[in-house]
């Protein structure tokens, strides 16, 4: 195992977009206890229509970048009103149903769309590296890092510090008292879909530079990023976004081990999450809240 | 003024609220009694919107709002302290007071209600940035009693204030509630067990029995017939 700098960036880079996907999972999680395992795949979705706009209609590329977030945001909104709203307060694997079903939807739709030949999808970072402390870090690298810390961060300041955000948490809190409060709980659900799969989108669209975009490019990173949510507690925010970087580094670190390769690298990824989950079986982040009653 | 006209509310077959009809004119506290499993609840669930009608409807300001989704009637000025404290356990007692002015846009007449509800419930202000969960109980329920009126609603409806309160605190509650309607010209449908204490701030009152009005009447004359109390209010 070679402890150099280049690994763990590249890891990092990987790891942020397992941790915005992660990030996304945790929202809906903790607000309504769903598990989308749609979300991978409504990124897959939206990093096509982002390559849409970019490569066939030849928007500079941050243009077709925005674009495509908003598109994944109404998308988002968008299915949490037509899908799950009907089903919320149906039995709970009803709504894993429903959800596994938005994945093959999705999925189909990206192959219907774009079908399946694997498209290259320029990174708007410059391709050399900088050399820090020895060794040569790729400028793609540290923009997938960035890129998904910025956008993970505005995720953060929402719900800390703007109304919409004190919303969306007194309804994770407590959804009969934020109804009595005067607040749309439908609407405030809505907005969360919305923010998570924005944010998958630009998961998406940032890793599609690295993993070449074809309709299954975010299952694997979908695996990884339930195990960061697990490792993060499934609860916390800013578990799922470390659990993301974790998981990265672990599999950056573990496939370079010459016996292990690529090929075992996701199976020795997770006896790491194993261990892990059992000397901290709560998770990294996960607590529970103390109510007096 | 806020009018039930013979509601019906039903759990799936269980007829819960049997034509029900409640009047509270402007600025009048009425008291809503009966025993366990009466439908008091039920009754202000109906109000908020959180349970449909099945038949009846609800008048409020010259409006029918017996359709309306619970974040529309809060708009329209009736806002609900549900019973069992629910507050929102993880965020601070400001926080809390904050989400109870969600719907107003005026920053700064909300900052100064806040500071009014701290000089109502001192006991709020020294606690401000804890966790509401963390409060003992009659903490939290001057803290939901304090948010609903950040609303600055024109209705408040009340489900059992007192309700594992020790006698102390819930005099201490009665009394500011009844300095609160004042000031604040609230009408109050107030849900209450203890029918002692909520005739002593009511000036009218409803008895429930299995969903149905069986009593009403003006306080004083509840309070003055003694086979009544006894067979109806249990004092
Ligand atoms: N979710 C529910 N599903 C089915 N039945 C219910 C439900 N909630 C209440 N009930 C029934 O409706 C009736 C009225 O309940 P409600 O909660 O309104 O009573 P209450 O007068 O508020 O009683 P308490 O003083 O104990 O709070 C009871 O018989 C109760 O069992
Ligand atoms: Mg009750």
């Amino acid at each position: 195992m070679h402890l150099d700098l280049q690994l763990i960036t590249s890891g990092l880079a990987i790891g942020s977009v397992y941790g915005s996907i992660a990030l996304g999972l945790v929202l809906i999680y903790r607000s309504t206890g769903i598990l989308n395992f749609a979300q991978g795949e409504m990124a897959t979705f939206s990093t096509y229509i982002g390559w849409s706009f970019v490569v066939s209609v030849g928007m500079p590329y941050w243009v077709g970048f925005l674009l495509a977030v908003l598109a994944a945001f109404l998308l988002g909104a968008v299915v949490e009103r037509v899908a799950i709203r009907p089903v919320q307060n149906q039995p709970h694997l009803t709504v894993v149903i429903v959800t596994l079903g938005l994945f093959l939807l999705f999925n189909a739709l990206s192959l219907k769309f774009w079908h399946s030949d694997v498209r290259p999808f320029r990174s708007p970072f410059p391709s050399g590296s900088v050399h820090v402390l020895g060794t040569y870090i790729s400028w793609v690298s540290i923009g997938i890092f960035g890129v998904s810390l910025i956008s993970m961060a505005f995720v953060g300041i929402v719900f800390r510090f703007t109304k919409v955000g004190l919303a969306m948490r007194a309804v994770t809190s407590n959804p009969m008292a934020s109804a009595l409060m005067g607040i749309s709980n439908g609407r405030i659900l809505s907005l969360g879909w919305g923010l998570s799969a924005a944010v998958g989108a630009i998961a998406g669209m940032l890793a599609a530079n690295r993993l070449l975009l074809d309709p299954n490019m975010m299952q694997g990173v979908l695996l990884y990023a339930f195990a960061a949510a697990v490792i993060g507690g499934m609860t916390s925010p800013v578990g799922a976004v470390i659990g993301g970087l974790v998981m990265g580094v672990t599999n950056a670190l573990v496939s370079s081990v010459s016996w292990i390769g690529s090929d075992l690298s996701l199976a020795a990824t997770f006896i790491v999450l194993v261990l892990i989950l059992l000397v901290r079986p709560q998770g990294l982040f996960g607590r529970q809240i103390e109510v007096r009653v | 003024m806020l009018e039930l006209r013979d509601i019906v509310v039903r759990y799936g077959p269980v007829v819960a609220v049997d034509r029900v009809s409640i009047r509270v004119e402007e600025q009048q506290v009425v008291a809503l009694l009966g025993a366990n499993g009466a439908g008091k609840t039920t009754v202000l669930k109906a109000i908020s919107g959180l349970l449909p009608c099945a038949s009846g409807d609800i008048a409020w300001g010259g409006g029918v709002i017996s359709k309306l989704p619970p974040h529309r009637i809060v708009r329209a000025g009736i806002c609900q302290v549900p019973e069992g404290r629910e507050v929102f356990a993880g965020l601070s007692v400001y926080d809390n007071l904050r989400l109870g002015a969600y719907l107003r846009r005026n920053r700064h007449a909300v900052r100064s209600d806040i500071d009014r509800m701290y000089e109502y419930f001192p006991v709020l202000a020294e606690r401000r940035d804890q966790a509401a969960g963390t409060l003992s109980g009659g903490e939290q329920q001057m803290l939901v009693i304090a948010r609903a009126l950040m609303s600055s609603p024109a209705m408040l409806l009340l489900d059992e204030p007192s309700l594992g309160l020790a006698p102390l605190v819930v005099q201490q509650v009665f009394s500011i509630l009844r300095r609160i309607c004042d000031d604040m010209r609230l009408s109050v449908l107030l849900v209450e067990q203890d029918a002692e204490t909520a005739l002593s701030i009511a000036s009218y009152a409803y008895v429930l029995e299995a969903g149905r009005v069986v009593v009403e009447g003006s306080s004083v004359a509840m309070q003055g017939d003694e086979s009544l109390r006894r067979s109806y209010l249990g004092y």
